[in-house]
């Protein structure tokens, strides 16, 4: 299926479109914002409106006093996306997400956040949940939200730096769930610490019919800026280093996690499991000026306790894999701080925006654990056939101002047991895809 | 050395290595599919697949499993609900698949059979013998036996060890295996006439086993329209060069001997049956399959619905035809003998190997002295339908011809 150029071009127009009315609506120009946000800092305590007020910045905002602040959200995303080969039904464009919500903050110690994804039947409410800030280092939080484990997983869809997450990071990374957590920052900031239970494991391991495959878990995550307590050179004053993990229970009847492509073609299928569900994790990411380099290595293992057929204890699955990337915003931005195009396109300035490449190399595998014997495919085997994922994406990015985004992606991507694949039926498949993003 | 403790020495020795050679003997298909042994087959599943199995018995899912057969265990077999009316969640029909999870494995040289579950025959023994006259008049048919099921170490019920018409079947039966090998599915009441070049709607009919990845359905849609559209005069040519008009007799003639309604002229179209196309050829064989409704009515017409399907209408009006198809059915009654005749003989040895097994089968939908009633209105058909058989042959003759 190959992507029109005048359909692009006019989704493309439409999107950027947007993009500069949005800046127009907004009381002052985004490129002004950050010369002048000091002295509006100083102002602003003088200033300060009483009562019900609107505030139109960065976003919408409706504020009462300092008691309240709604922040309305509105986040689009459209793919141009072609595969071959082409599942069966397979949309030229999908508008993959329409989604509006609330942040903000009430009463000075809470803070909230919820997003509702349209035109959706079943699980609506993406995020959903309130924290209690008064105590720094034991903050609380409860709703719905991401279970602390993996960046890629935990980063935001409008803020990722490749069309699709990264393949540990939709398929090991639990994402969001309904749980309590804990957190904030301990011993003088040198670290922060997030630790939650949550009802199950995330909604990334719930099966295609929206059941669960994980029980109750706990989940914990601690994260740390070497540079806050080592003499570090202060080009690593960007690196973060991060390990996380959870822990839970996989009741009978439930199946374990799967391999999928990016293209949701299953290369390994679910297996019966029961007993526990560890996850582990470690993560590290740094940005040096206009570059970036992020790494992830995860592991989830599944216990496969009286699976076999006559009910005896099988070796666990495991599922194992990382990444590797790396961005350079060519036009010269600062990647650290988010996005700002130096020149960005807006109704009082025509320019380039931010231009960016990214590439990224990735694997995940799936087979038992100190496998012996023959290696089959069969769900109860002792020895499971593994199948694995190896990909790499070529990205181009294009930051036209802060809420207008334009990602191409080319993923290659090779299947070790392609046989087992749904659709691909080769081991070697090319996806191309094209994102038009509006985030305000 | 002691003679005599040599002697003793030597008989140890003797009887190990009878019993090291029983105990290595490769099984053989033969034994596997021997009718005159009531068989014991267990399986093991987990039992959430088990339950999932019988709760979705009306999908062709395939869940792993161990079978295991004269202290011979094969595991990571594949084990499905199959069958069509007969699919059942409390007593499921059930295939075994070899080669599922493991390429190329097989069992006693098979790569799948069948458990048959008798949900349709309270007999238990239709099959059995149907299959057993087609072998007998020399048809390709598959092997049946008799044998108590086991899961997970409870007895499940009495089923029949069915041959798969698959590969290990043809190249027994045929001679090569190669070639296309159809399953014809049911979808209407439907015989034989051309629909027109839809090879879409023939696919769904003709269900490829072989050369799945090339199945040819068009041939058969030729075929169709060829028994179809050509002219009388070419018929017996044209037509005999794609299926052995004499042999197709011979299956028919088995087939309404049996007082079979769900076969090729079934009263409802046709149904239950394989056809293979040879390779490098565009022959046909027709392989009978499921035949669990016959044997019940000793006054089933010979002619029953010979008139209905477009192939075996056209070839009955040649006389040369008509005139073999009578010929066969007098030869199949007399293969099948009436009282104390080989069907007879056939019978008898069944109902006394499966009797106490089908008093046991709790899962049977019918009661035990439903069986034995059912059992002698089967042995009344076997030993009043070559009289019957006669008097309609009686009746043609005196009459005008088919």
């Amino acid at each position: 299926m190959q992507i029109k150029t005048s359909q692009l071009i006019l989704a493309s127009g439409v999107v950027t479109a947007l993009g500069l009315c949005a800046p127009a609506l907004l009381s002052q120009p985004a490129a002004q914002e950050q010369k002048t946000e000091s002295k509006k800092k100083k102002k602003k305590k003088k200033e300060e409106p009483k009562g019900w007020y609107f505030q139109s910045k960065n976003r919408q905002s409706l504020r009462y006093n300092d008691q309240l602040r709604i922040d309305f959200r509105v986040k689009l995303q459209g793919d141009f996306q072609s595969v071959d080969p082409s599942p069966e039904d397979h949309p030229l464009f999908d508008f993959r997400r329409k989604r509006v919500g609330v942040e903000g903050e009430f009463l000075r110690d809470f803070e909230y956040e919820f997003e509702w994804e349209m035109g959706v039947e079943r699980n609506a409410l993406r995020d959903g949940f309130v924290n209690w800030r008064r105590i720094r280092w034991l903050q609380v939080q409860g709703g719905k939200f991401r279970l602390p484990f993996g960046r890629d997983t935990l980063t935001g869809m409008a803020n990722l730096d490749f069309v699709f997450r990264s393949r540990i990071g939709f398929m090991i990374g639990p994402g969001r769930d309904i749980g309590l957590m804990l957190h904030g920052p301990v011993w003088d900031r040198k670290f922060r610490y997030e630790a939650g239970v949550f009802r199950h494991d995330g909604e990334n391991a719930f099966t295609g019919d929206d059941k669960p495959t994980g029980g109750t878990t706990l989940a914990a995550r601690i994260r740390t800026e070497p540079e806050r307590y080592l003499p570090l050179p202060k080009i690593l004053e960007t690196l973060e280093l991060a390990a996380a993990s959870t822990h839970g229970e996989v009741p009978e009847g439930r199946h374990s996690l799967r391999g999928r492509t990016t293209f949701r073609d299953n290369y390994f299928p679910r297996v019966d499991v029961k007993g526990d569900r560890v996850r582990l994790g470690v993560e590290a990411n740094w940005k040096p000026g206009p570059f970036s380099l992020q790494a992830e290595a995860m592991q989830v293992r599944d216990q496969r306790r009286q699976q076999s057929f006559r009910q005896t204890d099988l070796p666990d699955l495991v599922g194992r894999g990382w990444y590797l990337f790396g961005t350079w915003l060519v036009t010269g931005e600062e990647k650290a701080a988010g996005v700002r195009p130096k020149k960005p396109l807006t109704f009082h300035q025509l320019g380039w925006g931010a231009w960016e490449v990214a590439l990224r190399n990735e694997l995940l595998r799936y087979g038992s654990r100190n496998p012996t014997g023959l290696a089959l495919a069969s769900p109860r085997a002792v020895n499971l056939l593994s199948s694995s994922n190896r990909a790499w994406t070529f990205g181009l990015n294009w930051y036209g101002n802060r809420q207008v985004k334009i990602q191409g992606n080319f993923v290659r991507e090779k299947i070790e047991d392609f046989n087992r694949s749904d659709l691909s039926a080769r081991p070697i498949f090319w996806t191309k895809v094209v994102r038009l993003q509006f985030v305000m | 050395m002691n003679p005599r403790r040599g002697i003793v020495l030597g008989l140890v020795v003797l009887a190990m290595a009878t019993w090291l050679a029983q105990a290595g003997r490769t099984q053989t298909p033969e034994e596997f599919f021997d009718d005159l042994v009531l068989h014991e087959v267990r399986l093991y599943l987990h039992p959430v697949d088990w339950r999932k199995l019988q709760e979705n018995f009306e999908d062709n899912t395939y869940y792993p499993g161990e079978f295991v057969w004269r202290g011979r265990s094969v595991v990571n077999v594949g084990i499905r609900s199959r069958g069509g009316g007969s699919r059942s969640d409390f007593k499921p029909g059930l295939k075994i698949d070899f080669k599922r999870y493991i390429a190329g494995q097989r069992f006693v040289g098979e790569t799948s059979f069948v458990l048959d579950n008798h949900i349709q025959d309270a007999t238990f023994m239709r099959e059995r013998l149907t299959m057993a006259l087609f072998r007998r008049a020399g048809i390709p048919a598959p092997r049946t036996a008799f044998a108590k099921v086991f899961i997970n170490d409870s007895y499940w019920g009495l089923y029949s060890i069915v041959e798969e018409i698959e590969k290990p079947f043809l190249k027994r039966s045929l001679g090569e295996d190669i070639g296309w090998l159809y399953e014809y599915n049911w979808l209407t009441d439907y015989n034989f006439e051309f629909l027109g070049f839809d090879d879409e709607l023939y696919g769904l009919m003709w269900d490829p086993k072989t050369r799945e990845n090339n199945a040819d359905v068009r041939t058969i849609l030729e075929f169709i329209q060829m028994v179809n559209e050509v002219p009388d005069e070419e018929f017996l040519e044209r037509v005999g060069e794609h299926l052995d008009l004499e042999s197709l007799m011979r299956y028919l003639a088995v087939e309404n001997y049996v007082s079979e309604w769900d076969g090729i002229v079934g009263s409802s179209g046709m149904n239950n049956f394989y056809l293979y196309r040879y390779n490098n050829t565009k022959r046909f064989q027709l392989i009978p399959w499921d035949k669990d409704v016959g044997l019940t009515n000793f006054d089933h017409s010979i002619l029953f619905n010979l008139d209905r399907n477009v192939l075996t209408r056209r070839a009955m009006q040649f006389p040369e035809l008509a005139r073999k198809y009578l010929d066969e059915v007098q030869q199949i009654a007399e293969l099948a003998g009436g009282p104390d005749g080989w069907l007879q003989g056939e019978f008898e040895f069944a109902y006394r190997q499966i009797r106490q097994a089908v008093f046991e089968d709790r899962n049977k939908p019918l009661t035990n002295s439903f069986f034995d009633h059912s059992a002698e209105a089967m042995r009344e058909f076997i030993q009043y339908r070559p009289t019957a058989i006669g008097e309609q042959m009686d009746e043609l003759s005196n009459g005008p011809r088919p």
